[in-house]
């Protein structure tokens, strides 16, 4: 027959297309039913909508106005609403008094009215925390916003925590992560752009971005990308990160998550993109450079001195991190010649003892280091200090005087985890974590010369990698001086006036004329 | 298909690019050819040089202005004609191959000799042809970025060759001019061609945005090979005695080892490794040309096959060949001779090509 | 798929590439290398090499042999030494007096010049003596022989006991016409002892020795400021107790100029010294008043240090060498003339008019008078 003999050849080009159970969202028939205007039948069909579910409510009641009762129904799911709200603002309003419903049209004193005519919406509004009303006699339903489902308080953030910046870190509700932004940015070039991901998660998604300095062009990237998105849920920013990526082929992370209000509005002021994600206390920042990995927010609070030393340190670290380990390999195993006679001496010594070649050596102590750092995220906070000392300390001395390790490949080795440790951004800690490995087997199969191919193949490779149409090298390259008042050391603040070119920002120059040096000079 | 406009590099990226096409591997050896052919005057005929080569970049220069956006491939389309445009590429892409790759030989050659002398050389090239691979494939843009960056990452490096140079006996280079003129005019024959690179013109300008400062961009860039070139040139006139540097095949070599610190001997090994980088911006740039302009041939926007096709044809060669020392001198040799008729004479003949349309254009129109 | 094979590849080719390596405890350096010519004139070469393995008693291998270069002993010592020998820290040469007697000696060292891996800023030392009992002393109150010995030649060089070349220096100065190297001279009695530097001819070949007091009065001539320059004077016609010598001075080179010009007239080379010196007064064993008399010994300094340069510059011009490398100068400012006898320049120099003149200056005294 018609239809059915041609789903066959439709199934090979569109494998789905046959496929009902898959492609449910929205477009079932069955439905979308419309509401009816008899209460009870309303409640019949809510009953074989929401079956069994422990939490749901459905609280009939009469509202009595000028001698005539109203029956009337709220619905809502008990641990998604705010019970106080319903209580004092919708239920005892309406079931007494003068806010009682009248002609059948209900007035409670609760902010957030929608109406509803199908099935559906009711659906979505009920699971979102938001409760609706039947009345009888009426063919829609009212949907009230009387959502407060449990969250936490406000607190210092874990991964990110800050000397002398707010410690207010972000909560797991858009709206509250958002006022938390306003209180920064009470301004109204402050837009927000909507959007909802995933088809069952359906996760709300605001896009934040200053309108006069934010580059249009960027924000249609942006927005292309996320609508692209065809998932399940996206439960995490990180996976909302990984689907709007350049290249998720890249060690190197291209969007900051950041869970500090204070992070995200300077990343704001510069003309960047914040995206909140309901139901994840990190927000998503993009476009961004290979250098704003190495800002932090203490950066600005500190005198400028120091938070340059403290910057050029962190790039130190990054190569540190990255290339120690390789480096040493590669002296002891290739190019002895370099190291100064008296060291050779004493490593050669220790190294004597030791049965295990160098990358043996290095890979051995690596990935017992990391297996220790994993195994502490797991631990409560006092056995995890147990396990510190008695890993880090004990058994490398044990390791040592056994003869297992060298004892310069102890210090090299924990050289780099202090290394990779101070870094501000987690996300490029673990970047360098693992590229430290494919650059030790370089240097340990060709020596320096392995080095140096290795350190090229990340140089080319971070020169042609882009956050969202941005080039993610600058401001190294292309190479950018004003920008270079920000990177490697951080300026004092009154010499910044223009906003860094790297987020291509509209207005270039930062509002305000007088940026003054307390001298009054 | 028009990739000039997306792929613009910035005036300094410019600059960057003439000055890698320029400085090679040769500058290991320069002090000894300088020697050989004239003695502690030498210096003067890198200054000669110098201002030859920056002239064939202006003539260069002219003929490009009149196409502003055109590459090679795409100007001799215009002047020739589809067909004859594209069989003339032809010995372009060899010319630039052949450089390119005798450039990324060379390196591979001081890798082996000083560094991994059991490890194959053909294991080599297809090591750097990884880093070759992800830039050349991306374009002019990401090429200037790289370019750029290695620039600053190693500027540092010539500043480490004043430690030995106290040392020194100034007293090597007087007097000057003690044999005449003959011996430098001779020796410019041998320096012209450490200053070669400005063929690379027909691939960088069209992509630069601020056309107006390309001459000075030319000028700047040819400038900065020379101050380089004649301060290793004359630091090595200095340090080493006059007759010995003709016994020394790489004199700026021995110059280094004399370089030592407490924590780190040997840092000629350092220094040799990290110059890598700033050979391997030569190599890259030739091998663009090249490529960029066999994708032109077969008219592919993407870089990324013939990329690929030319380092598996170099480490092909490499691995069945196996080139010596002696090869590497001898295809100079007929390198130098190419360049010469490649970058003095050939713009002329494009020139008169060039205005030769124009007036043709012109008496068409009247 | 394709990406797998790419992958495969890659691992595979990677594989293949660990034939460069060699571990830093499987390398034996030899740290010492001595060559000298034994009791029947055949070359005999001496290494000596640290061992690292806790097990051994004796931190040093030494090997002697007898071979025909230098390429030839490393076979030679690979036979016993523990691990590849290996010459790229190579600290100092050591060679036998009875060796630098004899022509060519220096084509020997032509291995570490030539190949890359081998350095080239090792020091040579002429030991005036079997090499081999140098090579094999052990004494108990120092480091390790190869350490002790750097750092010995380094710090007397940095007194100006000695002169020290390195051998790339060496290399250059066989090239040069204009000049004849010098090296640092040691000798063992008991004790490794400096002796002072020695001098050879344009051929390489050993011509003299001169000492302490000697190789400052050539650095001096040479005009190379580093290091610590002292003299010691004699005071007078005064000699009274010969026990407690009172009247010796001595004075501590601050700093220098040295000018020099260079002419030709009546068929020689002229060199004009003139050298200002401001010194520091250091030693003084007899009763004057420096703030008082400081010209009458000012004037004393000047006449000693001259005809001590003429002394020097006297012995120079007769073993016909140039330590001074004052054909530089002939060439940088008489090159017609220099170009006549560039390749006889010893012999030009023994007729060359050579004049110094000092004018000594006593910055300060010190704390007491």
């Amino acid at each position: 027959m018609f239809p059915f003999d041609w789903l066959p050849k439709i199934r090979k080009y569109v494998p789905s297309a046959g496929n009902r159970k898959e492609n449910r969202s929205g477009v079932d028939e069955s439905r979308a039913r419309p509401i009816v205007s008899s209460l009870s039948g309303n409640l019949e069909e809510a009953a074989r909508r929401f079956p069994d579910w422990p939490d749901f409510v459905v609280f009939r009641f009469a509202s009595v106005s000028e001698e005539r009762e109203t029956p009337a129904a709220l619905l809502y799911l008990e641990g998604l609403s705010d019970k106080k709200a319903i209580n004092d603002n919708v239920l005892r309003p309406m079931m007494t008094g003068e806010t009682a419903i009248r002609n059948g049209v209900p007035a409670p004193t609760v902010g957030g009215v929608r109406t509803a005519r199908t099935w559906t919406e009711v659906e979505h509004a009920v699971m979102s925390g938001e409760s609706a009303l039947f009345v009888d006699g009426r063919e829609q339903a009212w949907i009230y916003n009387t959502a407060g489902w449990p969250q936490r308080a406000i607190e210092d953030p874990q991964l990110e925590s800050s000397l002398k910046g707010a410690h207010q870190g972000f909560v797991e509700t858009g709206t509250q992560n958002l006022a938390l932004l306003r209180r920064y940015l009470p301004n109204m070039e402050l837009r927000i752009v909507s959007l909802t991901v995933g088809r069952r998660g359906r996760t709300s998604l605001m896009i934040v971005y200053l309108d006069d300095v934010a580059h249009p062009e960027v924000l249609k990237e942006l927005k292309k990308r996320i609508e692209k998105i065809d998932v399940d849920a996206v439960i995490n920013t990180g996976e909302l990160a990984e689907f709007i990526e350049d290249n998720p082929y890249s060690p190197f992370p291209q969007l900051i998550l950041t869970e500090r209000p204070d992070s995200a509005v300077s990343q704001l002021l510069q003309g960047r993109f914040v995206v909140i994600v309901d139901r994840s206390p990190s927000v998503l920042v993009a476009p961004v450079t290979f250098a704003s990995f190495f800002q932090s927010v203490d950066d600005y609070s500190s005198r400028w001195m120091i938070a340059s030393f403290i910057r050029l340190l962190r790039f130190a670290a990054f190569m540190i991190a990255l290339l120690l380990p390789a480096v040493y390999i590669s002296f002891i195993s290739y190019n002895y010649e370099v190291i100064p006679l008296q060291l050779f001496l004493s490593i050669a010594e220790s190294r004597e003892r030791v049965p295990f070649p160098p990358l043996l050596e290095a890979m051995l102590m690596e990935i017992t280091l990391e297996m220790m750092r994993e195994a502490g995220i797991r631990l409560p906070a006092a056995v995890g200090q147990t396990i510190g000392i008695v890993g880090g300390i004990i058994v490398g001395q044990a390791a040592v005087q056994a003869g297992v390790v060298s004892n310069i490949m102890v210090i090299v080795v924990a050289s780099t985890a202090i290394a990779s440790f101070i870094l501000p951004s987690y996300d490029m800690g673990t970047a360098v974590r693992l590229l430290r490995f494919p650059m030790m087997i370089m240097a340990s199969l060709f020596g320096i010369i392995g080095l140096v191919v290795g350190f090229m193949t990340i140089v080319a490779h971070l020169v042609a990698l882009e956050s969202l149409g941005t080039p993610y090298g600058s401001p190294l390259a292309p190479f950018r001086w004003s920008d270079m008042k920000d990177t490697f050391i951080r300026f004092p603040l009154w010499t910044m006036k223009n906003r860094p070119t790297s987020a291509r920002p509209v207005q270039e120059t930062r509002i305000g004329k007088d940026r003054p040096r307390g001298d009054g000079a | 298909m028009r990739t000039t406009a997306l792929n613009e590099i910035t005036l300094m990226q410019y600059i960057v690019l003439i000055h890698s096409s320029q400085v090679g591997t040769g500058i290991f050896s320069l002090p000894r050819k300088i020697a050989d052919s004239s003695g502690t005057d030498g210096w003067i005929s890198i200054l000669i040089a110098w201002a030859a080569n920056t002239l064939a970049g202006c003539v260069i220069l002219l003929v490009m202005r009149k196409y502003p956006d055109d590459t090679l491939p795409d100007l001799f389309r215009k002047l020739f004609g589809k067909a004859v445009g594209k069989l003339l590429l032809i010995p372009v892409i060899a010319y630039y191959s052949y450089y390119g790759f005798s450039v990324l030989v060379n390196s591979m050659l001081y890798i082996k000799a000083w560094f991994l002398p059991y490890t194959p050389g053909y294991l080599i090239v297809l090591l750097f042809a990884v880093p070759t691979f992800m830039i050349v494939r991306n374009g002019m843009r990401v090429l200037g970025r790289y370019v750029e960056i290695v620039f600053y990452m190693m500027a540092w490096m010539p500043l480490f060759l004043l430690i030995p140079l106290d040392q020194g006996h100034w007293i090597h280079l007087l007097p000057v001019l003690k044999e005449g003129w003959k011996p430098i005019v001779r020796g410019v024959h041998d320096t012209l061609f450490s200053f070669a690179g400005m063929e690379t013109l027909f691939f960088i300008y069209p992509f630069l945005r601020d056309k107006k400062r390309a001459f000075h961009g030319l000028f700047i860039a040819s400038s900065l090979t020379l101050v380089l070139y004649l301060f290793v040139t004359i630091s090595c006139f200095v340090l080493f005695a006059p007759d010995e540097i003709g016994m020394l095949n790489q004199p700026l070599m021995n110059l280094l080892k004399t370089i030592e610190f407490r924590f780190l001997e040997r840092f000629d090994m350092i220094f040799l490794a990290l110059y890598l980088f700033v050979v391997s911006r030569c190599w890259i740039l030739y091998s663009f040309s090249a490529i960029y302009s066999a994708s032109r041939l077969f008219d592919r926007p993407d870089h990324t096959k013939p990329a690929a096709v030319f380092l598996v044809i170099a480490a092909a060669i490499v691995f069945v060949h196996q080139p010596t020392w002696n090869e590497a001198d001898r295809s100079e040799t007929v390198l130098t001779i190419l360049n010469e008729w490649y970058m003095f004479a050939f713009p002329v003949v494009l020139y008169v090509a060039v205005k030769g349309k124009e007036l043709l254009g012109r008496l068409r129109s009247e | 798929m394709k990406r797998l094979l790419a992958v495969l590849l890659a691992i595979a080719l990677l594989v293949s590439g660990c034939m460069d390596r060699k571990d830093i405890e499987d390398i034996s350096l030899a740290l010492i290398i001595g060559i000298d010519l034994n009791d029947e004139d055949k070359l005999q070469i001496s290494t000596s090499s640290p061992v690292f393995s806790r097990e051994a008693k004796i931190k040093t291998e030494i090997n002697i042999v007898g071979a025909d270069s230098l390429r030839a002993a490393r076979d030679e010592n690979d036979r016993t030494f523990t691990a590849y020998t290996s010459g790229g820290k190579t600290q100092l040469f050591l060679i036998g007096k009875k060796l630098m007697r004899r022509e060519g000696w220096f084509k020997l060292l032509d291995p570490f010049l030539r190949e890359p891996k081998n350095t080239s800023s090792m020091c040579i030392v002429l030991v005036d003596g079997p090499v081999s009992e140098v090579m094999s002393f052990n004494p108990r109150d120092k480091p390790r022989l190869p350490i002790y010995l750097t750092r010995l030649v380094d710090t007397a060089s940095r007194r100006n006991l000695c002169i020290r070349t390195t051998l790339q220096e060496l290399h250059s100065i066989d090239y040069e016409k204009g000049k004849t190297a010098s090296l640092a001279e040691l000798r063992l009695a008991n004790k490794v002892i400096i002796k002072g530097s020695a001098l050879l001819n344009e051929k390489g070949i050993y011509k003299m020795s001169i000492g302490a007091d000697e190789t400052r009065l050539l650095r001096m001539l040479q005009t190379e400021k580093a290091g610590e320059i002292l003299f010691s004077f004699k005071h007078g016609n005064k000699s009274g107790d010969p026990a407690v010598p009172d009247n010796a001075y001595m004075i501590n080179i601050q700093k220098y100029t040295a000018k020099l010009k260079t002419g030709y007239s009546d068929g020689r080379f002229t060199f004009d010294y003139r050298f200002k010196i401001r010194a520091l007064l250091a030693e003084k064993l007899f009763s004057l008043d420096p703030l008082q008399e400081d010209k009458v010994l000012q004037a004393e300094m000047n006449r000693q240090l001259e005809e001590k340069f003429t002394r020097l510059i006297g012995k120079i011009q007769q073993a016909k060498i140039d330590p001074i490398g004052l054909g530089n100068y002939a060439r940088a400012y008489r090159y017609s003339e220099w170009k006549k006898v560039q390749n006889r320049w010893g012999e030009a120099l023994a007729d060359a008019d050579i004049r110094v003149r000092v004018d000594v200056t006593i910055a300060s005294m010190g704390a007491i008078r």
